[in-house]
């Protein structure tokens, strides 16, 4: 058996544990092993707490498992943007290389309480500033379908990490797409909560008007089960909601096998110039499934893609330089050596500290609210904001959930983008007015593409708050729908 | 999808940029920059063409009430603990350059 551990779902891991059919160390055994055979070729992890997990686990046992803790025994990852106790935190950056947080993030601390084995931090990009993991500070992480590809980003190191079987779950944020497009090129189910839906305490801001913690599974019931346990009220987040208690699992179990009755909207500007035939395909067969699985789909329109784009890379840029200003040298973090004065010690710290991609958004986040430019960008890009998510709210009281490809193309090869960031940045076109918005948003892998062979994503979103009806679409159709399967990287 | 002719941004106005972001940046950054910020520039650009008259700025996706909680000293951290990743300090505080 235990070469199989790493192939089973969440769900079906967590059941053998409870049954004691398998021992929390011997799932922890499976995916250490895992990691060790995969990480030469995929590189996920930026650190592996091999001796803490199997600690943990030897307690786990000793203690025995308990049913209300829904995660007991099962090993996994969490992007290295969230802060982990005593083990190294740094959101991929050399300005944070020897950062050790003495506290979790609330997520962390909530996957603990539930009975997780964390085994490591995952990859991304620099202060999750990119979408395929190349801007690392350390290295790029590859794609486990193809290790010529990029994973997407910036929570590559999840998405790979999960699909390779390292791991049952992993948590990464979501700024403009960060969970759902890596979950795509990399074949597994993500979701961005809503806005205020997961606390960010203790997850390394980046936009703070945007930024959201989610999981990524292999199966969306296993994404319910993440989800159930990471979402609440933390008074340390203003932006956490106050709200009941949810059970997103038996939510999803209840979901039955039909979509009768349920709205899709499909917002066909979303599927003209720019996408792949490959992705439409896959999306578009998807979409069929859903209609003979009773779904009605219904054509709406949303406002251009360009221009929600245009809106979040202002808005990002101008809340990342704010939230960046803090990496200064002073009470942690790198800091230059032999400067000084203190203006000298900042400059200097930063300069050496951040990569080039982070330094080009601090710079021109710095620029849009700057004095004369201020209303002519940000407070334009904050106007035009509003009527992104007036638009969009209005076309969800008309339907269940919205359809749309999740990225215009599939997994590109490694160092496709590096020369031309703006290239890069619409890429992210159908991902980032959700963000806008404060949407919940699914990526569901829905086939692989004909050309490329790589995996496609199908992206769900819902109302605000109604995850609920999001995974129970995501259950439905992935049930009907032939699996993408697993990567054969061993 | 329209987009907007791309104006470089000149180097003086990147290194006022990098001044603004407490950053030096290197001639070949510069350089670098300044075409890449045209582009992204003119792509940002694309928003004057939206009218939003009388539109009132939206900086959050949904409406937070302001909590309020009782005023009470938690000391939830150890001055050890603050200080443990900080690059230099004197055991007690922070250590920087002279200032006065």
């Amino acid at each position: 058996m235990p070469g199989d551990i790493c192939s089973l779902t969440l769900a079906e891991v967590a059941s053998a544990l409870q049954k004691r059919e398998l021992s929390a160390l011997e799932v922890t055994r499976a995916c250490l092993s895992r990691i060790e055979a995969t990480e030469p070729a995929i590189d996920a992890l930026l650190h592996v707490d091999a001796e803490g997990a199997l600690a943990r686990a030897a307690e786990l046992d000793a203690g025995g498992p308990r049913a209300e803790q829904p995660l007991w025994g099962v090993p996994v990852t969490v992007k290295d943007a969230l802060s982990t106790k005593d083990i190294p935190t740094t959101a991929a950056s050399r300005i944070l290389e020897n950062f050790v947080p003495f506290y979790d993030a609330f997520v962390v601390g909530r996957l603990r309480e539930a009975g997780a084995v964390l085994l490591g931090k995952a990859n991304m990009d620099e202060f999750a500033m990119g979408s395929a993991t190349e801007n690392s500070a350390f290295k790029p992480t590859r794609n486990p379908w193809n290790t010529g590809r990029v994973p997407g980003g910036s929570s590559g190191g999840s998405a790979a990490s999960v699909a390779a079987g390292q791991c049952f779950a992993s948590l990464g944020s979501d700024t403009g797409g960060s969970i759902r497009q890596p979950a795509a090129f990399c074949g597994c189910v993500g979701l961005k909560p809503t806005y205020g839906r997961v606390s960010r305490y203790g997850l390394f801001a980046f936009a703070s008007s945007l930024d959201q913690v989610g999981p990524l599974t292999r199966t969306v019931e296993d994404c319910a089960r993440v989800l159930t346990v990471i979402a609440g009220h933390d008074p340390r987040d203003a932006t956490s909601e106050p709200r009941p208690d949810e059970d997103f699992t038996l939510a999803v179990r209840n979901a039955g096998e039909s979509l009768a009755g349920v709205r899709l909207g499909v917002p066909r500007g979303f599927f003209g110039e720019g996408l792949a035939d490959e992705v439409r395909a896959a999306c578009e067969t998807a979409l069929e499934s859903a209609r003979k699985l009773g779904a009605e789909l219904v054509d709406v329109e949303l406002p251009p893609t360009d221009i929600a784009s245009a809106t979040y890379y202002i808005i990002a840029m101008a809340e990342a330089s704010s939230n960046l200003a803090r990496y200064d040298g002073v009470r942690y973090g790198r800091r230059a050596p032999g400067v000084h004065t203190l203006e000298e010690l900042y400059v200097e710290s930063r300069s050496e500290g951040f990569g080039e991609e982070v330094k080009r958004r601090i710079m021109l986040g710095s620029y849009v609210l700057s004095s004369g430019y201020y209303d002519a960008y940000f407070r334009k890009a904050a106007q035009t904001r509003r009527l992104i998510r007036d638009a969009w709210r209005d076309v969800l009281e008309g339907c269940d959930a919205i359809a749309t490809p999740v990225a215009p193309v599939t997994a590109w090869p490694l160092g496709s983008h590096a020369t031309d960031p703006l290239q890069a940045y619409l890429m992210d076109a159908y991902t980032i007015p959700v963000n806008l918005a404060g949407l919940p948003g699914l990526s569901l892998p829905v086939g692989l593409g004909r050309e490329s062979g790589m995996p496609v994503g199908l992206q769900l979103i819902g109302k605000a708050f109604d995850e609920t009806t999001l995974l129970s679409i995501g259950h439905v159709l992935e049930r009907a729908l032939p699996s993408v399967g697993a990567p054969r990287l061993l | 999808m329209t987009k907007e002719q791309p104006k470089p941004v000149s180097r003086e106005e990147v290194r006022h940029m990098a001044a603004l972001s407490r950053l030096a940046v290197t001639e070949e950054e510069e350089r670098l920059f300044a075409r890449q910020f045209g582009d992204i520039l003119a792509h940002m650009a694309l928003l004057s063409k939206v009218d939003t008259e009388g539109v009132e700025p939206l900086y959050s996706p949904h409406a937070h009430a302001a909590a309020t909680r009782p005023d009470e000293a938690a000391n939830l951290r150890t001055r050890a603990e603050i200080l443990a990743n900080a690059p230099e300090t004197d055991g007690e505080y922070f250590v920087v350059p002279r200032i006065v």
